[in-house]
Formats: C-alpha cells, structure tokens, sequence
C-alpha cells in the first residue's frame, strides 16, 4: 500500500500524537477497508469518523432515499437532499470532508445473498443495521471470514456497543439465539444517542484496525443517557451457538 | 430475600419503572426473578419476557452483576441482596 503523504500526515498530526497509535496506527487506517451497513442515525456518524480518521476505503451499504424522519439523526443526509438517494447523499459528503476517502456505495440493505460478498470486500464491520435478520447474515459471514464485528445498537435514551472478535468473543448468535420477535424497526431515539454509540463504535473500529488500547471483546457496554449511567457487562460465548460453536444446529433466522 | 431488578430497553419502558426490590422465597434460578415481575408487572411486560410455555425468551439477556447468565443454567442462584438486569434486544437504526 501507499506510505503516508506529508500532506496526510499533517490532517492526522493530532491523532498520531497518541501514544501507542503514531504514523504506524495512521497507515493502518489509510491500508484498511471496512463495511457500514446501514448508514442512518448510527452508521452516519460512524462512516464520517472514520472518514474523518483517514480510513482509507468505506463501503456503505444501505438501501432507499432519504426521508423527512431521517434528518433527526442520519447526519450525512440533508434536507435538500430529500427523496434522493441515502448512499449517494453520504458518499458525497464523505469526500467532501476527505476526498481521499474511496468510497463503494451500494444502495441495498445487507441480506443472506449479498453479505458474503460484501463482508470479503473489507478489513473489519460496523453493524448499524435495525434489523436483526441482516445483522445475522454480517455476524455469520464475519464468524466465517474471520473479520472483526463491531455491533451498535440503541433503544430510547439507552445504547449497547460490543466487539466480537472471531475465535475469541462470544458472537451476535450467542447473545441472540432467535430473531427476537418483539422487535420493531421503528423506535424511540434523538440524534444525539445514536450520534454517542456511533463514536464509541468508530473508536471500537479505529481501536482494532491501529492496534490501539483494548477494545470491548466479550463485553457490553451498555449505557443510559437519562441518567448516564456507564456500565460494563462481561458476556457468555455459547459453546452450542450454531454460528461460532461446534453445534450443527441451524442459525438464527 | 430481597433482590434488586433493573429494567433496561423496552422492558424498561413497559415495566414503567428502571428498577424495583423484589421479594423472593428465598435463593433461586434467575428464571423465577422473570417469573415473579412478570406476574407482577402485567400482561405486557409477560409477553415479552416469556414464551408461551413460560420460560424465559432466550433474546432476552440477564446478567447477575456485571455477568451475563444462560437463562437455562440452573447451577447459577440469585441470592439475597443480588442485582438482576434484564436487557430487551436493542439495534441499529
């Protein structure tokens, strides 16, 4: 891959100041590629901290055109912007912000039928997805491709970020062993919470990829911003899970 | 015995409350905590913390502390003055 330019090395100076990152952790994020599925309150704010970290290749994934009810969190949409294309919408501010940035905008949600393909395009996934049917179909290709999962999440005032790394951490099946049936896509959230997962969750990705600090493997921080209340819960890996156990069981649909 | 149980997502929304104290019988499995506050707590909250046989949904995370527990491990016991979380599934969005 490309050394870093000077002129990349003078956008990143502040960050490869931190000690245990320096230009090694910066040309780890300009070598690195990663999926965000989807790209709305949470995959929005991922995709621009990364962009903004010198990830040097972005694929989004995330289908239809922007919507009234997007513009409370989806910051990469703007109201000019309404009934046009999402990925379109967020590539273009993306390279706004770092033209360097490759981008491969595909306007489909993840499915069992395109997730391995898209998992094989990159270094590590972000699941921002509201459906627990496609992130099953991410968690099972990154258990079988061996790539690292970071999963957000969020309810209300309330969010949930993991680090599910394969052959060591419990993965998404363990923890949720059925599509949970009282899950509905649409739920209460502001902006500025799904805009709080999606940084801790950036940083889970930058933290991973620049061999940094000690990401969430096995734990879930969870956290109320009603009463900001952080807390960090240890997680079981199920040695009968059906995606990354020995069981021959069927996956989670 | 008393046990503190916190709500989180929407078992939180539904039970109307972020946590309660319980009073139990005595030492038990943590599926009988979800038991107790779903006969207390109403139809709603029942029905998305137990199936139609009863048992605990297992999408539905416990942890006793910090830990996580198997709803079906009946080994571990909740014991007086323990702190139950019960987490509905959250996602993205």
């Amino acid at each position: 891959m490309a050394p870093l330019t000077d002129h990349e090395k003078a956008v990143y100076e502040w960050q490869i100041w931190v000690p245990g990152f320096g230009e090694a952790g910066q040309q780890a994020l300009k070598d690195a590629s990663v999926l965000v599925s989807r790209i709305g309150g949470l995959g929005s704010v991922v995709a621009y901290e990364l962009a903004a970290a010198g990830i040097g290749r972005l694929v989004l994934a995330h289908a239809g055109d922007i919507k009234p009810s997007d513009l409370n969190r989806q910051l990469l949409m703007t109201h000019d912007g309404l009934g046009s294309s999402r990925v379109e919408s967020a590539q273009r501010r993306l390279k706004e912000l770092n033209p360097r940035l490759e981008v491969l905008a595909i306007p489909e949600n993840i499915t069992e039928e395109n997730a391995a393909k898209l998992v094989g395009e990159v270094d590590l996934v972000v699941d921002c997805a509201p459906l627990f049917p496609e992130r099953f179909a991410m968690n099972r290709q990154c258990i079988e491709q061996g790539k690292p999962l970071v999963d957000c999440a969020m309810y209300d005032c309330e969010f949930q970020v993991t680090t599910i790394l394969p052959g060591q951490t419990p993965c998404l099946a363990c923890l949720y062993p059925e599509d949970p049936p009282a899950w509905r896509r649409e739920f209460p959230v502001f902006g500025a919470v799904s805009g709080t997962v999606a940084c801790l969750g950036a940083m889970e990705a930058i933290k991973v990829l620049g061999s940094l600090g000690e990401p969430l493997a096995g734990t879930l921080l969870t956290c109320d911003l009603r009463d900001m209340s952080f807390r960090r819960r240890r997680l079981l890996k199920r040695e009968d899970c059906p995606v990354c156990g020995t069981s021959s069981e069927a996956p989670p649909k | 015995m008393q046990v503190t149980v916190e709500y989180a997502a929407q078992i939180k929304t539904i039970a109307g409350v972020a946590s309660e104290v319980i009073e139990m019988d005595g030492p038990c499995p943590v599926a009988e905590i979800a038991r107790q506050v779903a006969a207390s707590r109403g139809e709603e909250l029942a029905e998305i913390l137990l199936d139609d046989d009863g048992q605990p949904r297992p999408s539905i995370l416990v942890f006793q502390g910090e830990d996580q527990v198997r709803w079906d491990d009946t080994s571990t016991v909740v014991s007086d003055g323990d702190t139950i979380t019960l987490l509905s599934p959250v996602s993205g969005g």
